[in-house]
């Protein structure tokens, strides 16, 4: 059998499927648009973009990195691989300085970063992590990326996972404002967050929180939104947000 | 001449200012131009239509999104295009699985006439497609066959592809080079290759 290595096939795509294709382009970033317009979502979960789901087991880490990267390695390390692996793409955000670790445990890791979207948080466990980029809280650093996206005018964003049946995390960014933040299960908890200063080395004045609750095992869905609502109180105890709706994939 | 204004057609750079905007309709229009073009590439990347077709989508959404982060050079969209395009061919899993929602929200295809001769013409679209690609996979490094399959495949001038790749002009020429001198030597190792254009599959499964 021939192949014609230097005249390949050249077909185009079929028209319905290309005005299917255009439709469905038109109506999405359509939406990209409601979704800057309108915050809640976006509050909670962060950048959609970035959105992903331990649960859905996505293997960053050896579908790009390879096997490289064993259980037991610095998850601060493993997550910056991932990020110099990012930084290759023109489909990641752009890491911009070092990744810093905000806090971690024996199997997990909260490790923030700033990139060209903007402030971006990773929680990480060996060989994956949930990641949110541009979280839209005052004070962030500058979507360069987008940078005719309106200034952020909300205190508290964050995401959220279930790493495993037992436990929920939710985490994010808060105004160098905020003293606290509660957030309300949809168990009916209301649970607060542990509230951390940034590290020197991100140059920012925004906190981060982080809750890891335990829940009920296999009550739901990995993917299922947990958390119904963020409040953000200052030092005076005087709530500065309350956002109780509109969330969830 | 306002009626010459009127009657031109806006050229890329005029578009992308608009889309740049905010301009959907401006968008839409680079799709229409565009969207046949970027597919052909995705398909001979990948020797998958469907695939081709949602890399497709995503190298739109993706030039949506990225549109405020660029500056196009020289006012020429195509060249910024394939270069998405590329990066998301390299990776394509993790850009589908990036678009993975969007991608769940497209409705199902119009229905098509004449839908058994189209399916039979995309079967042997991605067979012949499958061994050409296997054979470059052989013989070319990946920075090579991209190089190659801009300009020999998508006709794009080395200046063009070094747009696209973000690479000196000269580094395109190189591999472009290497590509077609490899092919070449292919070509003249293998019995019944004519005059340097076709291999012959076959002569190199032993």
């Amino acid at each position: 059998m021939r192949v014609d290595v230097f005249n390949p096939p050249d077909p185009r795509m079929p028209a319905g499927h290309r005005r299917q294709r255009r439709a469905h382009f038109l109506s999405e970033i359509s939406a990209v648009d409601r979704s800057f317009a309108g915050p809640l979502r976006r509050l909670l979960w962060g950048s959609s973009r970035r959105r992903v789901g331990l649960a859905a087991a996505l293997l960053v880490l050896v579908g790009s990195v390879g096997t490289a990267i064993a259980v037991g390695t610095d998850l601060l390390t493993q997550q910056k691989r991932v990020h110099a692996e990012d930084a290759k793409s023109q489909i990641a955000p752009q890491p911009e300085g070092d990744a810093v670790q905000i806090d971690a445990g024996s199997d997990w890791s909260l490790v923030a970063w700033k990139s060209d979207e903007g402030i971006c948080l990773d929680y990480a466990v060996p060989g994956n992590y949930i990641s949110a980029c541009g979280l839209p809280v005052v004070g962030s650093p500058p979507n360069t990326a987008a940078p005719d996206a309106e200034a952020p005018t909300h205190v508290v964003a964050g995401l959220q996972t279930v790493p495993d049946s037992g436990t929920l995390v939710v985490a994010g960014v808060a105004a160098s404002t905020v003293s606290r933040v509660e957030v309300e299960l949809d168990d009916g908890r209301m649970l607060e967050g542990r509230l951390y200063n940034a590290p020197a080395a991100l140059d920012t004045s925004l906190r981060f929180f982080l809750l890891r609750a335990t829940i009920e095992p296999g009550a739901t869905d990995a993917l299922e939104p947990r958390a119904r609502a963020f409040q953000a109180y200052d030092a005076s105890g005087t709530l500065l947000e309350d956002v109780s709706a509109g969330f969830g994939p | 001449m306002s009626c010459m204004t009127v009657n031109s057609s806006p050229d890329d750079g005029d578009l992308w200012t608009r889309a740049r905007a905010g301009g959907r309709d401006a968008f839409a229009e680079l799709f229409d131009r565009h969207a046949n073009t970027i597919y052909s590439y995705c398909f001979r990347r990948t020797a998958e239509w469907s695939l081709a077709e949602d890399l497709t989508s995503v190298v739109f959404l993706e030039a949506w999104r990225k549109r405020h982060a660029v500056e196009l050079a020289e006012d020429k969209v195509l060249p910024w295009l394939f270069g998405i395009a590329t990066n998301v061919v390299r990776s394509h899993r993790r850009a589908r699985r990036r678009y993975e929602g969007a991608l769940k929200r497209l409705p199902p295809p119009e229905r098509q006439l004449d839908v058994a001769e189209e399916l039979v013409q995309r079967i042997d679209d991605e067979r012949q497609m499958r061994d050409i690609l296997e054979v470059l996979e052989r013989v070319l490094p990946r920075l090579e066959q991209e190089a190659f399959a801009l300009c020999a495949w998508q006709g794009l001038s080395s200046h063009e592809a070094s747009l696209a790749l973000g690479v000196p002009e000269a580094t395109v020429r190189t591999r472009l080079f290497r590509a077609r001198a490899r092919l070449r030597d292919l070509t003249q190792s293998a019995s019944g290759g004519v005059d340097g254009v076709s291999v012959r599959k076959d002569a190199h499964e032993s």
